[in-house]
């Protein structure tokens, strides 16, 4: 069983904010869910390597050069921004003056 | 009036160049339809109308002018809401995209657009593609147009249900746990889950990186083919997709049939619908092996753990800063949190949730882990199999379309509906559903699983089950 304190742990680590009433809906959900997939553990697996991906790939290397985006294109980002200036991203102070 | 007008992109393509029809006739003929028809289904979030009668405008003008057309040129197609076309609204059917107006066209855009097919809407599904139902979408459920108190299937449902319903020709869909393959079964379409590779990602709004993939919704298997090919190959802005070449097949093909894949859960009708086709393709000369996934039943808890672990990742971009819906709150952290809280859906956020349980230190190694090494099993089963067969084929889903509202209480009944369709993605390998049957008059489909980019057989054997069927 996972308890509230660790519903409401994991909600800080998501960055959501939960009701009491979500607190106990998520616990009953993610507990049904956790004790499910547990019977994972009881496979055997001794010199499996584990599956990251689908294929093998291996390190695509590229050019490491800057391109510079259209003015268009610029535009279409500060747009969705809730507040720009200069074609930046303005957000809330993080440091204490 | 609908019965005057091709059903297949092949057939529209010649009335086209026949000019048997013009481009605007077409077009329009699919708006009319989505204006009778979708206020009930309901498969649209935004229709093009004006920019689509134009861009049919243009192709009419092109065809008078040199008469030359490329197949899909001039094509009314519908586009799933987590691909991105620029300079549209884009949300993925979530509240915190709401606003979103993408920048760029994703990677399947721009080839669609150089093709010259015409894009007639964004079709709804669940949210950031996470459901099997259409009814975790932000903006309100998809109906089945073979039952308006069903739902179609999902996540890609508004894209099989607009294809069902005649609002389109074909559709765009992803599929990361068989959100393409099984709203396709629900709705009675073909739908098709490229290999892992095949298609490139870019543009397409990420859920699980290592499984998602874009593919082909069609009326028949032809129209599936060829929207694939128009669709695949290697893109510089995924690293993850490749090159393919065509296989070259020696023989006979030979059907595998997993038993893992014939147990309890099964409604009786559809037991019965299965084992029809499987005669039907029996009888017409092809080889039949049974064969064993032994690692079936445990695909479903590990695609389970690496799904909301990596949703947990991707999902964490999504903070009330750069995509439009905010929350203003007296500091960063607390705008994240009410932006989050208020935008992000139940399922969202369940997984998200599930994702940093799983990849906290102390369960990392028991859940996340274990569940990689699950996986390499899982894939080793397919490969044990593709050495002997060429082909395995299943249902595509355990049952039929349920009730609007019959599985959201429990999302672990909800997760049940990808037994048969998440082992694949977790292996990386191409699978389609073709419809194969109806009980008490809902559509059934039937999965054909190929080897990794061999979509080829794929659709050979499906073109072949088609005549087979329809004859």
């Amino acid at each position: 069983m996972i308890s509230k304190d660790e519903i409401k742990h994991l909600a800080i680590l998501t960055r959501l904010e939960l009701s009491d009433r979500e607190v106990e809906e998520f616990q009953k959900d993610l507990t049904a869910i956790i004790d499910y997939v547990s019977e994972l553990r009881s496979i055997h697996v001794e010199g499996v390597l584990p599956m990251t991906h689908a294929e093998p790939l291996f390190n695509i290397m590229r050019e490491d050069a800057c391109k510079e985006p259209s003015g268009k294109t610029v535009q279409q980002l500060t747009n969705s921004f809730p507040d720009a200036k200069d074609g930046y991203l303005k957000v809330s102070r993080v440091f204490e003056r | 009036m609908s019965d005057a007008f091709p059903k297949t992109i092949e057939k529209a393509h010649s009335a086209l160049i026949k000019k048997e029809i013009s481009c605007e006739e077409l077009t329009r003929h699919y708006l009319d339809v989505i204006s009778e028809r979708d206020g009930r289904i309901h498969a649209f979030l935004e229709v093009f109308d004006d920019a689509s009668i134009q861009h049919a405008k243009r192709v009419d003008e092109k065809i008078v002018r040199d008469g030359g057309l490329g197949m899909l040129e001039g094509i009314p197609i519908a586009v799933k809401d987590n691909i991105l076309i620029e300079g549209t609204r884009t949300t993925a059917a979530s509240r915190i995209l709401a606003n979103y107006s993408a920048s760029y066209d994703a990677h399947v855009i721009r080839l669609l657009k150089s093709a010259g097919s015409i894009f007639l809407g964004k079709t709804n599904m669940d949210e950031f593609a996470m459901g099997s139902s259409c009814e975790n979408s932000a903006f309100g459920p998809t109906r089945n147009p073979y039952d308006e108190t069903r739902v179609p299937g999902g996540s890609s449902g508004g894209s099989t249900a607009a294809v069902a319903a005649g609002e389109c020709l074909a559709a765009l869909g992803s599929d990361t746990g068989g959100s393409i393959r099984q709203p396709a079964a629900f709705c009675g379409v073909v739908g098709l889950k490229p290999t892992y590779g095949a298609v490139s990602r870019s543009g397409l709004i990420a859920m699980a990186s290592s499984l998602d993939q874009v593919g082909p919704i069609a009326n028949t298997v032809g129209d599936t083919e060829l929207l694939f090919y128009a669709i695949r190959g290697k893109d510089a802005q995924d690293s993850t997709s490749v090159e393919t070449k065509k296989r070259k097949k020696t023989g006979g093909l030979v059907i595998g049939i997993p038993k893992e894949y014939f147990g309890g859960g099964i409604g009786s009708g559809e037991r019965k619908v299965i084992e029809d086709a499987l005669a039907l393709i029996s009888n017409s000369g092809v080889t039949m092996k049974n064969i064993s996934l032994p690692h079936t039943d445990y695909a479903l808890s590990c695609y389970y753990i690496i799904v909301p672990a990596e949703v947990s990742a991707n999902l964490s971009r999504y903070d009330g800063i750069r995509y439009g819906f905010t929350k203003e709150a007296g500091t960063l952290f607390e705008t994240y949190v009410q932006s989050r809280s208020y935008g992000l859906g139940s399922e969202a956020r369940r997984r998200t949730m599930i994702g940093a349980y799983v990849l906290s230190s102390g369960y990392y190694d028991a859940y996340y882990l274990q569940a990689q090494k699950v996986r390499t099993l899982v894939r080793q089963d397919f490969e044990k199999a593709f050495e002997e067969v060429d082909v395995i084929l299943s249902l595509t889903t355990p049952q039929v379309a349920f009730k609007i509202g019959e599985k959201t209480k429990d999302p672990l009944t909800m997760y049940l509906q990808d037994v048969y369709t998440c082992p694949v993605n977790l292996a990386g390998l191409p699978a389609m559903s073709v419809p194969c049957g109806f009980v008490d008059g809902l559509p059934v489909g039937l999965q054909i699983i190929g080897r990794s980019f061999d979509e080829e057989t794929i659709f050979e054997l499906g073109k072949k089950y088609e005549i087979l069927r329809d004859g």
